[in-house]
């Protein structure tokens, strides 16, 4: 039970270690330049947003302010959005950028250390196990040679054993590739062989050569009466299919294999049940299964600046690596790069000045879309919360609308920006600046780049116009666009996702927010542990011990003294035995001879003097090494003194008999 | 005949007799088994287990003449076979036929008789036909054979040769009801059963003879596969082989357990046979046709423990054991 805990512990850290080295890539391939209102058009054709195509699509509180502010009126490009804002369905969720509020507590060094330890004793502690389990493989083959020292017959054992399929799911598949290739008796023998090996997982029955199909359904019937009368269904129509002789079809096959799989989901029901129960609990609240899609996500977005001619790539390395060479980096291709950082994005010192160093030193630029966070210094800007109302206009400065013409933003209640002197407003409120940016001065790397020594940091109030109900309002879609222009089309996005890969584990988990995800994990092995028992973890059909037992042991030898024609050595051995403790029993002196002691054992058992004492005298024969005579029943001599033993006090040892006879 | 009929018709029977006999259904169930597969049962067991009343049963039941006798020391071969007894009248030796004359013989203790007289019935059990001066006369069909023997009483007793033995399709072990069986025994009495008035059961005729013909033929028909075929000689080759037996089975072995193997899965309904069936029966058939070594004796091992062993080494025809 400990190996098997361990096991399961060990199964949570290296799964957590997975998760946090996946890799997923964000990035949309470079397309041709669309128009932006057919951008939006094809984009939103896609059934995964569902908001523009289901009218029963439910919205958050926070999407509403959407409808507000006339997202469904773009009914070209979201047909449904308008129907949509008008029902009552409402999702429970209030609010998506946060869904998960369960967080693992920050670990202190002494416990991140611990937990490193604990780590590499489980490493280490499961490449022993394996070598182990090689080392007593090996050696237990050695034992086993022993036993049948024909090679030939071995090495055929071996390769039946090799090509022998114990997977389940492989087994059904394989019935299925050999009914699909008319091979229905193959099949019905995979089929079966399936629910044999599930059977065998769950510890109902043992397969052996030796067993029958008969025997597998008693040994169920004795544990899992419920499921035996199926299982012998299953069994008569694979007997029928292996020893009748009847033609195997089609639907034969057909209702083989339905039985076995209901079989199989039968015996996984309860876990599925649970399973599912966790997964309701763990999903409670989140009523739809795509956020990305949702008006609130960026799915939309990162489609349309691609389809506008960026190359967006989802940042998954932390920021701190930011200044390292990375192969797949958007910027590999020598067009500028443009680091945008949304809201999800959890930067600390480490990575502002990762950030700084990286801007610093190349033709780049960096976007900050809102976020509950303190902006460093040198980015010469602050995000203020909440503080206007979303029936406040965002206007474009005086320069924006020479260039761009007049365009409309409109967002939903706003963040707004406090800034300095050296910074300059694009979009604005009436009060305060919605998007300004400032150029920093860039440390010159060589005496060449000294064109545009500039480089640009544009700071957003909020993320709103990363999300895709954004795009369906008024000209945001343009104004993203050409907000976004400016600094190069190639993006890097800094959101959730970005950081995954942190310093220890639970850093991972807590920053992919996997914690429910985990606990649901462990709760999945203790169903497991519960479930199967000690068997969890461990191999299927683990090697089985093959030890010889002492009787077999003894039996071998008294074979060998047969096969030898060592009677007579046997008789002379127990002779000595049996008269010893005869002489014990009765109380007698060594130095009595063999007639007196006769005379005292036939008095004990009641047998005629004649006979113990031609007995006695045999063996003391044999033991001195006299020849047999001819016709000499050496073996008998033997049992009969056995029998003598018995009737004075047993074969053991030393076992005197109160009473001097 | 069919298979369904044939289940059907085994069915009835095996519930007609246990309305007889109680909580012996494994033997009631061989003893079929033995009688379609047109073999002969030595029963092993103590007196009172219900040997005597089954063959009357079965008798009964199938409506199969059925006889009686019982073996003694001074039992001569006459006694059973018959003989030539000279009519005056005629001036010439009438044939009286013996007790052996008959569909269904129980051959109580047959182990008091000496050899000679044991011998009487070698030829009447494989031969089906009684030799008497030179003339020979076939028994009726059906012949089945129940012999008895006591395991207990070694005093008197004359244990039978091995090619007697051999001609027992099974050796069953009678055994010694449990108490649920025995009270169920002891309320069947107190409801008026009575062994010696079988009438007063009005146990039903469910098979004739002829019947019973048209099962055993139909059973000998029975498909059986070349890995069963197999299976069954791997069985029986091994009691030759094995480290604790001195003399292992003869082929008649291997053909009665391969038609005793039809006959059980004819009785399931089955119109072909599966290891399952030859398994079953296997202890049956050669316990009795082998012999223990000395010093396997002497450990107190059984035929059947070693039977047991080489059904446990036999490979099952198409497994997916590795």
């Amino acid at each position: 039970m400990t190996r098997s805990l361990f096991t399961g512990v060990l199964t949570v850290l290296l799964l957590s270690s997975a998760v946090v080295f996946a890799q997923v890539d964000g990035g949309a391939p470079a397309q041709p330049v669309v128009e932006p209102a057919q951008a939006l058009r094809e984009i939103f054709a896609s059934r995964h947003f569902e908001f523009c195509h289901e009218p029963k699509y439910p919205l958050t509180p926070a999407e509403k302010a959407w409808c507000d502010l006339g997202a469904g009126d773009n009914t070209q490009a979201c047909p449904a959005l308008r129907q949509v804002c008008k029902n009552d369905a409402q999702a429970s969720q209030l609010e998506l950028r946060e869904p998960i509020s369960f967080r693992l507590p920050e670990l202190g060094l002494p416990l991140r250390l611990l937990l490193w330890i604990l780590l590499g004793l489980g490493v280490a502690m499961l490449v022993f196990a394996l070598v182990r389990h090689f080392l007593d493989h090996k050696s237990k083959d050695d034992v086993v040679r022993t036993h049948s020292p024909d090679s030939a017959e071995d090495e055929r054992a071996a390769a039946l054993a090799r090509q022998v399929e114990t997977d389940v799911q492989r087994l059904l598949e394989r019935a299925r590739a050999e009914a699909a290739a008319g091979d229905f008796r193959a099949a019905i023998g995979s089929a079966y062989a399936a629910l044999l090996r599930r059977l065998e997982g769950a510890g109902l029955v043992h397969v052996e050569p030796d067993q029958t199909n008969g025997d597998y359904v008693r040994k169920v019937k004795q544990d899992r009466p419920a499921i035996a009368r199926q299982m012998s269904d299953v069994v008569d129509a694979v007997e029928t299919a292996q020893f009748g002789d009847g033609a195997v079809t089609r639907e034969g096959f057909d209702g083989v294999f339905a039985r076995v799989t209901g079989l199989l989901a039968e015996r996984m029901g309860v876990l599925l049940v649970l399973a599912g129960l966790l997964m309701l609990g763990a999903a409670c609240g989140q009523p739809r299964d795509s956020w990305d899609h949702s008006p609130s996500g960026r799915a939309g977005v990162i489609a349309y600046l691609g389809k506008r001619g960026f190359k967006v790539h989802e940042r998954l390395l932390s920021v701190t690596k930011i200044n390292d060479k990375i192969n797949d980096s958007p910027a590999a291709d020598g067009t500028a790069e443009q680091l945008i950082l949304l809201p999800g994005a959890h930067l600390g010192d480490e990575e502002w000045k990762a950030v700084k160093k990286w801007i610093l030193t190349g033709d780049r630029a960096l976007v900050i879309a809102g976020g509950r966070r303190e902006l460093p210094d040198w980015i010469g800007m602050r995000i203020v919360e909440k503080q206007a109302a979303h029936s406040e206009a965002v206007a474009l400065g005086d320069a924006e609308t020479k260039r761009w013409g007049a365009l409309r933003v409109r967002v939903p209640e706003a963040n707004l920006l406090e800034n300095k002197p050296d910074s300059r407003s694009l979009l604005a409120r009436k009060q305060a600046p919605y998007a300004a940016e400032r150029w920093l001065v860039r440390q010159l790397n060589n005496d060449n780049d000294n064109d545009d020594d500039s480089n640009r940091v544009l700071v957003l109030a909020d993320d709103f116009l990363f999300r895709n109900a954004s795009l369906l309002v008024a000209d945001n879609a343009v104004v993203l666009d050409k907000l976004l222009r400016d600094g190069g089309t190639s993006i890097e996005l800094a959101g959730d996702l970005t950081g995954l890969v942190s310093s220890n584990p639970v850093e991972s988990v807590r920053r992919g927010r996997l914690g429910p995800a985990m606990l649901q994990l462990a709760a999945f092995l203790l169903v497991f542990f519960v479930c199967k028992g000690a068997r969890f973890g461990r191999p299927t059909h683990s090697q089985r011990i093959q030890r010889r037992e002492y009787a077999e042991h003894v039996r071998a030898l008294g074979l060998h003294y047969a096969r030898a024609r060592g009677e007579r050595l046997a008789l002379g051995f127990v002779g000595t035995y049996a008269s010893e403790r005869l002489r014990e029993r009765c109380g007698l002196r060594v130095d009595r001879s063999l007639s007196g002691l006769a005379e005292a054992v036939a008095t004990r058992t009641g047998r005629p003097v004649g006979q113990v004492m031609r007995m006695l005298l045999e063996a003391r024969d044999a033991s001195k090494g006299v020849p047999a005579e001819k016709g000499a029943r050496d073996l008998e001599t033997v049992g009969e003194l056995c029998k003598l033993l018995e009737e004075t006090g047993g074969t053991g040892g030393h076992k005197p008999i109160p009473g001097n006879l | 005949m069919d298979t369904n009929q044939f289940q059907a018709t085994f069915d009835t029977i095996r519930r007609e007799i246990e309305r007889a006999l109680v909580g012996q259904t494994d033997l009631i169930e061989h003893a079929l088994i033995a009688l379609l597969a047109r073999g002969h049962v030595l029963l092993e067991g103590a007196p009172g287990l219900g040997k005597t009343l089954l063959v009357r049963v079965l008798g009964q039941v199938l409506a199969c003449d059925c006889r009686r006798i019982q073996f003694t020391p001074d039992l001569m071969p006459s006694d059973v076979i018959g003989g030539n007894v000279f009519n005056q009248q005629r001036g010439a030796f009438d044939f009286l036929k013996g007790p052996v004359f008959t569909q269904l013989l129980l051959a109580d203790e047959i182990n008091r008789a000496p050899a000679k007289t044991q011998s009487a019935l070698l030829e009447a059990m494989q031969e089906r036909q009684v030799t008497v001066d030179g003339v020979t006369r076939p028994l009726p069909e059906p012949f089945l054979v129940m012999a008895t023997q006591n395991p207990i009483e070694s005093q008197g007793t004359y244990p039978l040769p091995e090619a007697q033995l051999d001609r027992f399709m099974f050796k069953l072990s009678v055994q010694s009801p449990s108490h649920d069986v025995e009270t169920a025994i002891l309320r069947n009495h107190l409801a008026g059963f009575d062994a010696q008035a079988l009438d007063r059961l009005n146990l039903a005729r469910v098979i004739t003879p002829a019947g019973l013909l048209d099962m055993q033929n139909h059973a000998r028909r029975l498909r059986v596969d070349e890995g069963i075929v197999s299976y069954i000689a791997d069985i029986v080759c091994r009691t030759r082989a094995h480290r604790s037996l001195y003399y292992g089975a003869s082929p008649r072995a291997s053909i009665a357990l391969l038609h005793g193997a039809q006959a059980r899965a004819a009785s399931r309904g089955r119109d072909f046979v599966i290891p399952d069936d030859v398994k079953a029966l296997a202890p049956a058939v050669i316990r009795h046709r082998v012999g223990l070594q000395p010093d396997a004796e002497i450990e107190g091992m059984s035929t059947d423990d070693c039977v047991a062993e080489i059904l446990r080494d036999v490979r099952v025809p198409e497994t997916i054991a590795a």
